[in-house]
């Protein structure tokens, strides 16, 4: 008995995300025969791959009490470095634009962390500097990966017919599940998101802990942009633009809080998925692509909403 | 005497900061002062300052307009769409389409009491839907001559555009200092909780910003429509960020209650002033964007160290 309520409040938490795809599912499926195939699925999913890892990282950010809205700048610059890198061998392509991704994280985490600037604005002014860099970097060129084989296979290769992204995506949401839950620089993330004054009576170093989670947001983004040109071995400076936006509103759809303290890598990747099956489902039903951001935006809202309304009950 | 100077300082610091660089690049950048250029600036310090007069009063009440960018891109297609109506109709239609999204803005923020970042955030994806739907992802160009006479009008030599940017400017500092609704918006950025057991309506007082906010981006935006001539959605994107920057030069705070239009207009002249002087010294597009993120970032910190500085010269 004392189980079965312990797991029934785990899943309270993201009840409303479960439903909501659940609809939606149902939905699209009825909407359209091609949807519940196995193509389609493994299309979605590697398609959601990218969004999923950046939603890990930022999950992180949000649940510790920040937002980060420069992963999409971060994601264009690592991605042009790993293009540009590509000459020098996989390790080299691969290990830079993370450490790079890191850096440009923990810088924000700084600002914010140790400087106690708002946010949502330092994230605001680095979007831009990261766009900048990434623009200088290329020179506002499209640039082409040279060939190599190793380094293609992130995002193009199979195993067993499961696509290699897919697998990427469920090792750092093992991963990630694990940081997050069970050690002990998770619970602290949590700790500073939920009360900070309080964290650092109980002797949490604050900084370390937001520049560690925005660090590994910025981590997330450059992992993302490795999948991204390996997928297509090619980057240009605004691949990243607004990926921010699908990466928040997925996050928030699943349950991770606005103010901090309260979330779950379950609920960010449901809502990961639920975004990745609102899109696939626009192209599927044949709705203009535009449609979407207007969407989104409502189910923002919608989403954010709700979560007031019943703290209010509450 | 020098506590009267630190004082000076302190309170006109973006006044003090565009005197220098107006001093230093007249002197080392030639043609800096010819009359072109200084009616340049000030064109463009105009546009921008209208937009930041808005933001002025969000910020004053500690809150912040994140879907600026892209009302701009809306009331522009609002223009092109309705230019067959006649051009007065066209205007207050788009005036009336920039303070229908603020109202919706403001009405969220308050009743569902929602962080007025993320529903502002949340507005940016949702207009810039509406954008590319209304556009189509095309540049509409505007074909009206008579609009686009509208920003070559001028008054005394001075553009129409500078002329509108002070009336608004001295109408926005009035209200803030000798209305009632100007000083509740200052209690209303000091302590919320406070001026809420003191009896301000703060739905009222939040809806009006964000109202002004709106109106003042609809202003500028009829004005950049007619200078341009063509719709487009992605035709404001930029400006989100450079208004916001401009405030923070001013020195208005974002925790709301500290601020004024005078040192926001000085804020907008400093950083177009900045902009000015890399076009002019032909500095790269690319370094210009970098520089123009960073500003916001180190007059960040110089705030944040100043305000150190003196908490503990207090305490």
């Amino acid at each position: 008995m004392n189980k079965f309520y312990s797991i029934r409040k785990k899943i309270a938490g993201i009840n409303g995300i479960i439903i909501a795809l659940f609809f939606l599912i149902l939905i699209v499926s009825i909407g359209s025969s091609k949807f519940l195939t196995t193509t389609n699925i493994m299309n979605v999913l590697r398609q959601t791959s990218t969004l999923g890892i950046m939603a890990f990282g930022a999950a992180f950010v949000m649940i510790g009490g920040n937002i980060d809205l420069s992963i999409g700048s971060i994601l264009s610059l690592c991605a042009l470095m790993a293009c540009k890198l590509t000459a020098y061998g996989s390790a080299v392509a691969i290990l830079v634009p993370l450490a790079v991704g890191f850096i440009c994280g923990a810088f924000n985490g700084l600002l914010v962390g140790k400087f106690k600037f708002n946010p949502f604005i330092t994230t605001l002014g680095t979007m831009a500097i990261f766009q900048a860099l990434a623009f200088y970097y290329s020179d506002g060129a499209f640039l082409n990966a040279s060939d190599n084989f190793f380094f293609s296979q992130i995002g193009k290769g199979f195993v067993y017919k499961i696509p290699i992204p897919v697998i990427i995506l469920l090792f750092f949401f093992l991963v990630f599940s694990y940081i997050l839950g069970k050690t002990v620089f998770g619970r602290q993330v949590f700790a500073v998101g939920g009360n900070p004054e309080c964290a650092r009576f109980s002797g949490i170093n604050n900084t370390k802990i937001t520049v560690l989670a925005f660090g590994l947001s910025g981590l997330c983004a450059a992992l993302s942009a490795l999948i991204f040109v390996s997928r297509q071995m090619a980057a240009q400076p605004q691949m990243g633009t607004g990926y921010e936006f699908d990466v928040i509103v997925a996050i928030v759809v699943g349950g991770v809080a606005l103010s901090g303290g309260k979330g779950t890598i379950w609920g960010a990747i449901l809502g990961v998925l639920f975004i990745g099956i609102l899109k696939n489902a626009f192209i599927l039903l044949g709705i203009p692509l535009n449609y979407q951001y207007v969407v989104m935006g409502v189910i923002l809202i919608f989403a954010v909403g709700i979560d007031s309304l019943r703290k209010e009950v509450k | 005497m020098p506590k009267l100077l630190g004082k000076f300082l302190r309170d006109y610091n973006s006044l003090v900061l565009c005197l220098a660089m107006l001093i230093i690049s007249s002197i080392v950048i030639p043609n800096f002062i010819s009359s072109m250029n200084m009616i340049n600036i000030l064109v463009e310090t105009s546009i921008i300052g209208i937009m930041a007069i808005g933001m002025t009063f969000l910020l004053l009440i500690g809150l912040f307009d994140m879907s600026i960018g892209n009302q701009v891109s809306l009331v522009s297609l609002v223009v092109a769409l309705t230019i067959n109506f006649g051009i007065f109709p066209s205007i207050i239609l788009s005036i009336i389409a920039g303070m229908l999204i603020g109202a919706i803005n403001g009405f969220i923020t308050t009743k569902l009491k929602i962080n007025a970042f993320i529903v502002t955030f949340a507005m940016l994806g949702i207009l810039k839907g509406l954008n590319l739907i209304i556009s189509d992802g095309k540049s509409i160009f505007i074909g009206n001559d008579a609009f686009g006479k509208i920003f070559t009008l001028n008054l005394l030599g001075i553009p129409i555009v500078v002329v509108i940017f002070i009336i608004m400017a001295l109408v926005a500092e009035l209200i803030l200092r000798y209305t009632k609704t100007g000083f509740e918006i200052y209690v209303v950025g000091g302590n919320i909780e406070t001026a809420k057991l003191s009896g301000v309506n703060t739905f009222y007082v939040t809806m009006f910003c964000f109202a002004v906010s709106s109106f003042c981006v609809a202003i500028a935006t009829i004005l950049l429509t007619s200078r341009v001539n063509t719709a487009t959605a992605v035709l404001g994107e930029k400006y989100t960020l450079l208004v916001i920057t401009a405030c923070v030069i001013g020195g208005v705070k974002f925790n709301g209650g500290y601020g004024n239009i005078f040192n926001t207009f000085f804020g907008v002249l400093a950083m177009q002033l900045v902009n000015n002087i890399m076009y002019m010294t032909n500095t790269s597009g690319y370094v210009q964007s970098l520089i123009n993120g960073m500003i916001l970032l180190i007059v960040l910190s110089v705030d944040k160290f100043a305000t150190i500085r003196r908490s503990s010269v207090l305490t």
